[in-house]
C-alpha cells in the first residue's frame, strides 16, 4: 500500500459511512499533508504508523459521532444517526463489514427458524387439545343415543386433552431454552464487538 | 508506559504544545508523541474536536508550491489550558498523596 492507496481507501470508507462531504474533505487534507510533511522517504514509516485506512476511518468517526451527540443531545433523530455511525465504524474496523453482515444473517436466519418451529409445534398443541375438547362433547352428547360409542369418543377426547397438557410443560421448557441460547449468542457477539474499542 | 492517557489529558496536552506557537499536523503529532505514547491516527480527531469547540482555529499558509494547515489557539482555548492545569495539579497531587504513601487507612 502506499500513500494514494491510503487516501482512496480512506475517502471510500468515509463515505461509506455517510460522513458529511466537507468533514471528509478535511480529513483527506489532513493527512495528505501529513504525508507531504513527514516527506516522501517517510512514506512506509507513516503509513505503518498510522495503521490500516479503515483504523483511522474508525477513530475519525466515532470520535465525530460522539461530536454529534454532544452537540445535539435533544435531536432524536441526529442522536440516532449519530448511533448509527458508531455502529457502522465498530463494524468497519475489527472485521469486514461483508462477514459482519453474514454472520447476523445466519444468527437472524436461526432465529426465525427455531421461533417457526416452536411455534408450529405450540399450534399443533393446541389443535391436539381442541379436537380433544370437542370430541368430549360430543362424547356426551352421544351417551343419550349410543352408550358404548359415546364412551369411546369421550375416553379418546379425554386422552387426547391429557396428552396435551402433559407435553406442555415439557415444551415449554424447550422453548424457553432455545430463546436464552439465542440471546446468550447474541451477548456474545456484541461482547465481542466492544472489546475492540479503543482507549486512546 | 503502563498508564493510558484520557481523552481531556491529551486535548490538555494538545493546547499546551500550541499555547507555546502556532503548528501543524505533523510536527505536532511527533511533539506530542515525544511526551505520551499515542498512535499517530489519535490526533487528528482531537484537533477536529478542539477546532469545532474554538479552542483551536486553523489557517493555511503556502510552503514548497503547497499549503500547509497550522492550528493556532484561540483565547478560549487559552482559557481552557488554565483551567486544565488547576486540575491537573489537583489530580497530580491526589494521586502523589496515595503513592507515596502519605495516605493511611485509619
Amino acid at each position: 500500500m502506499n500513500r494514494s492507496d491510503f487516501l482512496i481507501e480512506l475517502d471510500k470508507k468515509l463515505r461509506f459511512h455517510r460522513m458529511p462531504p466537507e468533514e471528509i474533505a478535511l480529513a483527506i487534507t489532513y493527512y495528505s499533508e501529513y504525508f507531504d510533511d513527514a516527506g516522501p522517504e517517510n512514506e512506509q514509516k507513516v503509513l505503518s504508523d498510522l495503521g490500516s485506512p479503515a483504523e483511522v476511518a474508525t477513530q475519525i468517526l466515532s470520535n465525530y459521532a460522539m461530536k454529534e451527540m454532544s452537540d445535539n443531545p435533544q435531536s432524536v433523530k441526529k442522536g440516532v444517526s449519530a448511533i448509527w455511525y458508531v455502529v457502522l465504524a465498530i463494524f468497519a474496523a475489527p472485521i469486514a463489514l461483508p462477514i459482519a453482515v453474514a454472520v447476523l444473517a445466519v444468527i437472524f436466519a436461526v432465529a426465525v427458524g427455531l421461533f417457526s418451529a416452536i411455534f408450529s409445534v405450540f399450534i399443533a398443541l393446541l389443535a391436539v387439545a381442541v379436537a380433544g375438547f370437542v370430541m368430549t362433547i360430543l362424547g356426551i352428547v352421544l351417551l343419550f343415543v349410543d352408550l358404548p360409542l359415546a364412551l369411546l369418543v369421550v375416553g379418546t377426547g379425554l386422552a387426547l386433552m391429557g396428552m396435551s397438557l402433559i407435553t406442555f410443560p415439557a415444551f415449554k421448557w424447550i422453548a424457553v431454552k432455545c430463546a436464552h441460547g439465542v440471546a446468550n449468542l447474541f451477548n456474545k457477539i456484541l461482547k465481542r464487538g466492544r472489546k475492540n474499542e479503543r482507549v486512546y | 508506559m503502563v498508564f493510558q492517557i484520557g481523552a481531556a489529558l491529551l486535548d490538555a496536552c494538545v493546547l499546551a504544545v500550541l499555547s507555546k506557537g502556532d503548528a501543524y499536523g505533523y510536527i505536532l503529532t511527533q511533539n506530542i508523541k515525544e511526551v505520551v505514547t499515542v498512535s499517530d491516527s489519535t490526533l487528528y480527531p482531537v484537533l477536529r474536536r478542539l477546532e469545532k469547540g474554538d479552542l483551536l482555529e486553523s489557517y493555511s499558509q503556502p510552503f514548497e508550491g503547497r499549503n500547509r494547515k497550522y492550528y493556532r489557539i484561540t483565547q478560549r482555548g487559552t482559557q481552557q489550558l488554565v483551567q486544565y492545569r488547576i486540575e491537573w495539579n489537583t489530580y497530580a497531587a491526589s494521586i502523589e498523596k496515595v503513592l507515596s504513601g502519605g495516605l493511611s487507612h485509619e
